[in-house]
């Protein structure tokens, strides 16, 4: 093979979505990678590689648009040589019947399913091979979220050194997953968010509708759309809940309004408010996050400082027993007794101590006849009386 | 047994909670200032498929104006406004609105009292509002007889206690009304109880606890609708407030849970919620959600949590001792509950005794509780 290694010295990127491996200088012009850890690219090269080598990766799909590079991007794993982005180009070579074609080759050992899928979307992310549509990062952002929540593997390998970023693996997967795809494809945490909320309830189907029109020049699924859609998606939820509906009931009904707005959005370039027809819109919806100046007395660091979180679960322990023990009952009756006898009969008492003595004789007495209330309720029940929920 | 009902305050169509929402409850200044904002409010009532409407005065925008140190004018002549500069509202006014808007209840024009700690501060208080009060509920009485007698009307109580309140009663004794609406401000539930138990003594059938979705207060509107009133009804804005500051209100303590951005949580934390908004979700996919997301979902959520925690506490009010035990299952403040529960068990044994008698045994357990 006829290498011709690419000097990474200088990037921050080795490979698409990739941080760049640690690297010390041992003397001049010589560069050593140490301890690599899984999926590193350890290599990068240009070379010819025979076509029927080369497998195509079918987890994330293709793009739409060609890549602007001249050559194919192949991932070099464990053996296999897996076309991450140019596909067209391969096919192209095998179409003029060539044998070969130069490829760029990034060498990464043991990459699962995931790590190609990683690598195929940051192709176009982080712009190495062209753009892609904002239609297509929002589904690959989706594919690749639900394959890491699935995925068996530690996702501390995924992850590349993402304290770059400030950021760290804590006990929660979901969150570390958001910050492998915020490193891996270079976005912050909010806007992988943002992509994923624009695909949520967004069908398969949907998608590869709405992906046709990606092409046309003048309207397509662009971010001003699904950010103008979001506030009518937000209301038939609403709605779609409030009625019971099912997850799959509401994916599908959702999807159909998308492309409901879409085909509003082509033909007249806006999409009307869903409730509009009342002539009233209000500004609440779309309002910037509120200042917290009133709602909290700590410092104004207070919003950025990270805060532990606590939800309280309701008293497990506490088992809602209505049962009463009539015995205990009585025995608490004549302890009531016995200190009105004792307020009775004690010379030593002033009129202070009798109050306080009678009133307390009193709740207490007021607590026992509850009881009895709650004893009486459960025999008539028992009898077959029942209670009515007015409301 | 009466009704509990909640109402759902602060709402337009692009913050609607659920559909349908059962109650709501929109107020004169805001909602009633003109014609197109009164038809856009019908709209919104029938689009949200409501059962019972409730107009509020416009008391609550009277005491923030006051407070903020705005022009306030009660000028009938003039037309009803709520600007930068002030506001001008009458009874007239909010009779005029009721006979437009035709709600189910409307409450009588009131000059709110503010916070105050002090006992001079709250007698001084009392007696400055005092004239406006009960010549404005007069007034908004004899113009709903006149007007809209079938629209019922709520006279809202401005007073610090008990006894300030019969002063208030003593002077409007006369006029027809249908209930009492009571601001809760720094009331503690086991407080608001010895008020509804004095409205009871008066033979009051009807009463709204304005501006508050606290679980005791709600156990207490509970147990009161079920053992006193044909109608008890609550209002809040929490739900909206706590989502405009991504605030998640817990499902069994109503209280407010952070899920702001910056808050690190641990994913052995579950949601044990069973609205529709939360099912099956994380407090981490909350927590993410972009702002606007999740302020709809914390909304509908909030709302939710606070409509179902009625439904069960109403459930659970057969006697004290048993809303006692939901209580308990239910909410960490186990000091509160004792305090709420003993009030509502000797108002139970006492209720045939003179209001005096019961607001003396109250206070006199409560000192020798805390002794």
């Amino acid at each position: 093979m006829l290498h011709e290694e690419t000097c990474l010295k200088n990037t921050d990127q080795v490979s698409p979505g990739e941080l760049m491996v640690q690297t010390l200088q041992d003397s001049p012009g010589e560069m050593t990678v140490h301890a690599p850890q899984s999926f590193y690219t350890t290599n990068q090269y240009f070379d010819d590689v025979s076509i029927n080598a080369i497998e195509s990766f079918a987890g994330i799909p293709d793009y739409l648009v060609e890549t602007i590079k001249s050559y194919p991007t192949v991932l070099n794993t464990s053996g296999r040589l897996i076309c991450i982005d140019g596909w067209n180009l391969i096919e192209e070579a095998r179409r003029e019947q060539r044998e070969t074609i130069r490829c760029l080759i990034d060498v990464a050992e043991n990459c699962p399913e995931e790590e190609i899928a990683l690598r195929k979307v940051a192709t176009r992310i982080i712009p190495l091979n062209g753009k892609c549509s904002y239609l297509e990062t929002v589904r690959n952002i989706k594919t690749l979220y639900k394959m890491l929540m699935e995925t068996r593997e530690n996702l501390v390998l995924f992850d590349h050194g993402g304290r770059r970023r400030g950021n760290e693996f804590v006990n929660n997967n979901e969150e570390n997953v958001r910050l492998v795809l915020a490193t891996r494809l270079g976005k912050s945490p909010n806007t992988i968010s943002k992509y994923l909320n624009h695909g949520e309830y967004l069908s398969k189907e949907a998608i590869s509708v709405l992906v046709t029109f990606t092409s046309d020049p003048h309207v397509k699924p662009n971010k001003q759309f699904f950010e103008a859609a979001q506030g009518n998606k937000n209301k038939m939820l609403m709605e779609l809940k409030s009625s019971g509906k099912s997850e799959n009931e509401i994916d599908e009904n959702l999807s159909g309004y998308v492309l409901q707005m879409m085909a509003e959005y082509r033909r007249k370039g806006t999409i009307d408010n869903y409730a509009n027809a009342r002539n009233q819109v209000s500004q609440d919806d779309q309002a910037p996050e509120p200042s917290t100046e009133n709602a909290q007395t700590d410092t104004v660091n207070a919003k950025f400082l990270p805060k532990y979180f606590s939800c309280y679960q309701g008293n497990r322990s506490f088992t809602e027993d209505t049962s009463i023990d009539v015995n205990e009952l009585k025995k608490d009756l004549s302890t009531v007794a016995e200190n009105l006898i004792d307020a009775s009969r004690n010379e030593c008492f002033q009129i202070d101590i009798i109050i306080s003595r009678i009133t307390v004789c009193i709740a207490a007495l007021s607590d026992c006849l509850q009881k009895c209330k709650t004893i009486d309720l459960s025999n008539q029940e028992q009898e077959g009386g029942n209670t009515t929920w007015v409301n | 047994m009466g009704q509990l009902e909640i109402f759902c305050a602060a709402v337009n169509d692009d913050t609607l909670p659920s559909q349908p929402l059962r109650n709501i409850l929109v107020n004169t200044p805001n909602e009633g200032h003109s014609m197109n904002s009164i038809s856009n409010t019908l709209k919104f009532f029938k689009y949200a498929q409501c059962k019972h409407t409730f107009l509020d005065s416009g008391g609550f925008q009277i005491i923030v104006s006051e407070e903020a140190g705005k022009e306030i004018t009660f000028d009938a002549t003039k037309k009803l406004e709520m600007s930068n500069r002030g506001i001008n509202i009458a009874p007239e006014h909010i009779i005029n609105v009721a006979m437009l808007m035709q709600p189910d209840i409307v409450s009588a024009l009131d000059f709110p009292i503010r916070k105050f700690v002090d006992k001079n501060d709250q007698d001084k208080e009392f007696m400055r509002k005092f004239g406006y009060n009960v010549t404005w509920a007069r007034k908004t009485a004899k113009l709903r007889k006149e007007r809209c007698p079938h629209i019922k009307l709520l006279i809202p109580v401005q007073a610090y206690d008990v006894e300030q309140f019969n002063e208030f009663f003593y002077s409007i004794k006369d006029v027809e009304f249908d209930g009492f609406s009571l601001p809760v401000r720094n009331f503690e539930a086991h407080e608001i109880a010895l008020f509804l138990i004095a409205f009871y003594k008066l033979g009051i059938p009807m009463v709204h606890i304005l501006g508050t979705s606290k679980l005791l207060t709600t156990a207490c509107g509970a147990y009161m609708a079920r053992h006193y009133f044909e109608w008890v009804s609550l209002d809040a804005t929490t739900w909206h407030q706590s989502a405009k500051y991504n605030h998640y209100i817990n499902s069994f303590s109503l209280t407010a849970v952070d899920v702001s951005s910056n808050v690190i949580i641990n994913e052995d934390i579950k949601i044990d919620c069973q609205c529709p908004w939360c099912k099956g979700k994380t407090f981490t996919y909350i927590k993410y959600l972009p702002y606007t997301e999740k302020t709809s979902l914390l909304r509908c959520h909030n709302w939710w949590v606070i409509e179902r925690a009625a439904k069960e506490l109403y459930e659970h009010c057969d006697t004290v001792f048993t809303l006692k035990q939901h209580l308990l299952a239910r909410c960490p403040d186990i000091e509160d509950i004792e305090k709420l529960c003993s009030v509502l068990s000797i108002i139970d044994a006492m209720k045939e005794r003179k209001i005096e008698e019961i607001l003396a045994v109250c206070r006199l357990n409560s000192t020798a509780a805390a002794a």
